[in-house]
């Protein structure tokens, strides 16, 4: 007898699973503080600059290249940096289902995204290609000569 | 309104099945059935659009659309027809009303809304708020990348346009030049966004990012119900606010990656096969079979979870009395779903997938051969990942909440998670030590939080069971 009330006495209030349920409150409100907090910086970043999606400067240029199946792409940047690989990939997404091929210019189209309107004409000369269409970010779609 | 119509029908078809399979009386809860429901229905419909490239060698939109009218129909008929024989002669007279009240839930909304009237006000406010919160959440983190993370972009939404607008060149996206969209991968999740578009002339980006909302909340409230079968209601609703309250998480799954689709079928087949267990029931081995098909369709990390998970399954089924598994009912059930549920993922594996193009086989490579400080790396950086303060702690409070399972998680009902979270990440790892294409730290960088925001459902899944699950035969009594 005495013994069961020295156990019912010394017995942890607190049993594991209800520990665990406090546990898992206090890191539910934490990520809710935490979640909350980088919406709010989010926002406010974006009512600053607004969501830029770079494949949209592709847009429109696959009017140009209906039935067309795979086109160049070139561009003067290093498409294996995380900015470059990027607009690739998006520029990808927008025309596809056009594949770009961005290791060969021996294609009838060619897109080129230069730095500066100089570098784009500069290539065009040296692939004997004509532009099409130049866009207003300045993305050219240019055609090889025959 | 237009856009909703492809998800009812999925969600009708998936609810369908699930009532043809699984008869009210089951111990199975609305939300279940619901969450259920919804990914299969998705899951048959991107299984049937694919058909249409196998036999028309494109998109046939009509073909699509009447496949699935005729599903809808034959599901109806079957129902009807079960419901007949099952109804003696008195019991018909009105069997048309039951049937209705069955089939489309007017039992579970009559006894939900019976249960609204008797419980406190407060707690069907608390519900409802939550799930406004959480669609506010998810809603808000998916439109601030509308279009998606980096693999939305270079993966899963160029497969989808390819597979929409390719016509009969839908089979270029396996060309060699469009090696960095992982040519190689299933095609699940695009053929859910293209059934999503199916009504639609042109791909718009708002059904991707739909879908990748659709299945972030099925997973929470798969986890939700599928605990509250086995444990009490609380524990349950803690490991569902637990899961999408984690910030990294939820941008994963909201990212549009497929990640978060493998999440849910993973999570989807446990609690199929844990209640399958619990109460011998051959429908839901026949469900679990058809998930684990579904599963294996996601991505190539998915289709080894399903292989995995196929073959525990058959030890996890066995009969306790000693029959041979091999011949029992669940055995056969599960490998009917798994023929029907697979069958997608072997087509596209015979037929179409393209051989990996960034693969080196590094045990066999002088250039790329494997090294011991590959493997040192991958164990320190997955130690360091579960440590990592973008987790916020998540995984040590899993952890701690293993301890305090006082070894439940271990029990039979539990040995089947364990052991496939230690296979899956021996096979995981291994692969990333062969694999010596990649620079081992950026590869773990991209991609290691993903694979552990994917088994995240699963593994709470596990520790609540465990830590709760002394209450499951309370619940069964």
């Amino acid at each position: 007898m005495i013994s069961k009330n020295l156990k019912n006495h010394l017995a942890p209030r607190l049993s594991f699973p209800a520990v665990f349920a406090g546990l898992n409150i206090i890191l539910i409100l934490v990520n809710i503080i935490v979640q909350g907090k980088e919406i709010y910086e989010l926002k406010e970043k974006r009512s600053h600059k607004g969501y830029h999606f770079l494949g949209a400067h592709y847009a429109g240029l696959e009017h140009l290249l209906k039935d067309v199946p795979i086109i160049g792409y070139y561009t003067d940047g290093n498409i294996s940096e995380k900015l470059s690989s990027a607009k690739f990939a998006q520029a990808q997404l927008t025309l596809s289902p056009i594949i770009l091929d961005p290791d060969s210019l021996d294609y009838e189209f060619i897109i080129l995204d230069c730095a500066s309107p100089k570098k784009a004409v500069d290539k065009m000369k040296e692939i004997k290609a004509v532009p099409l269409v130049i866009n207003q970010v300045g993305i050219i779609l240019a055609k090889k000569s025959k | 309104m237009i856009y909703f119509l492809p998800y009812l029908i999925s969600l009708l078809i998936g609810w369908l099945i699930i009532f043809l399979l699984l008869p009210p009386q089951k111990q199975t809860n609305l939300l279940l059935r619901l969450s259920l429901s919804f990914g299969l229905g998705l899951g048959i419909s991107a299984s049937l659009t694919f058909y249409s490239f196998i036999i028309f060698d494109k998109l046939n939109k009509v073909f699509v659309l009447l496949v699935h009218l005729c599903l809808l129909l034959w599901l109806l008929a079957s129902i009807y027809w079960k419901h007949r024989h099952c109804e003696n002669k008195e019991q018909t007279a009105n069997g048309k009303q039951s049937l209705l009240r069955d089939c489309f839930a007017m039992n579970y909304i009559g006894s939900w809304l019976a249960m609204t009237r008797d419980t406190k006000i407060l707690k069907v406010l608390l519900g409802l708020g939550l799930i406004a919160a959480t669609t506010f959440l998810l809603w808000t983190q998916a439109n601030f990348y509308p279009l998606g993370g980096w693999d939305a972009w270079s993966v899963w939404n160029v497969k989808s346009r390819f597979l929409f607008l390719g016509g009969q060149q839908w089979e270029n996206m396996f060309h060699p030049i469009l090696w960095r969209s992982s040519q190689h991968y299933p095609l699940l999740l695009p053929l859910i966004n293209v059934w999503g578009w199916i009504f639609s002339d042109t791909p718009t980006p708002m059904i991707p990012l739909v879908n990748s909302i659709i299945f972030t909340f099925l997973t929470a409230a798969l986890l939700f119900s599928g605990l509250k079968t086995v444990i009490k209601t609380f524990p349950a609703l803690l490991a569902a606010l637990l899961l999408v309250s984690s910030p990294t998480f939820v941008v994963y799954a909201t990212s549009q990656y497929c990640d978060i689709v493998l999440a849910y079928f993973l999570l989807a087949v446990f609690v199929c096969l844990t209640l399958s267990r619990l109460h011998q029931t051959k429908s839901l081995a026949l469900l679990a079979g058809l998930l684990l098909g579904f599963l294996s369709f996601t991505k190539p990390e998915g289709t080894l979870a399903s292989l995995l998970m196929a073959c525990l399954a058959i030890f996890y089924l066995s009969d306790k009395k000693g029959k041979k598994f091999l011949k029992g009912p669940l055995f056969i059930s599960l490998s009917a779903g798994l023929l029907i549920g697979f069958l997608p993922t072997i087509l596209f594996h015979v037929f179409y997938a393209p051989a990996n193009q960034t693969f080196i086989n590094g045990l066999n490579s002088a250039q790329h051969p494997v090294t011991m400080e590959r493997l040192k790396i991958i164990t320190m950086y997955v130690m360091f990942e579960f440590m990592s303060r973008k987790w916020h702690g998540l995984w040590a409070l899993l952890f701690i909440g293993l301890l305090f399972s006082q070894g439940r998680c271990w029990k039979k009902e539990m040995m089947v998670l364990f052991f496939f979270l230690i296979s899956y990440a021996f096979m995981t790892t291994l692969y990333y030590w062969l694999n010596t294409y990649f620079e081992i730290t950026w590869w773990l960088t991209v991609t290691l939080p993903r694979i552990l925001s994917a088994v995240l459902p699963v593994v709470i899944f596990w520790v609540f069971y465990s830590v709760w699950g002394e209450n499951f035969k309370e619940k069964l009594d």
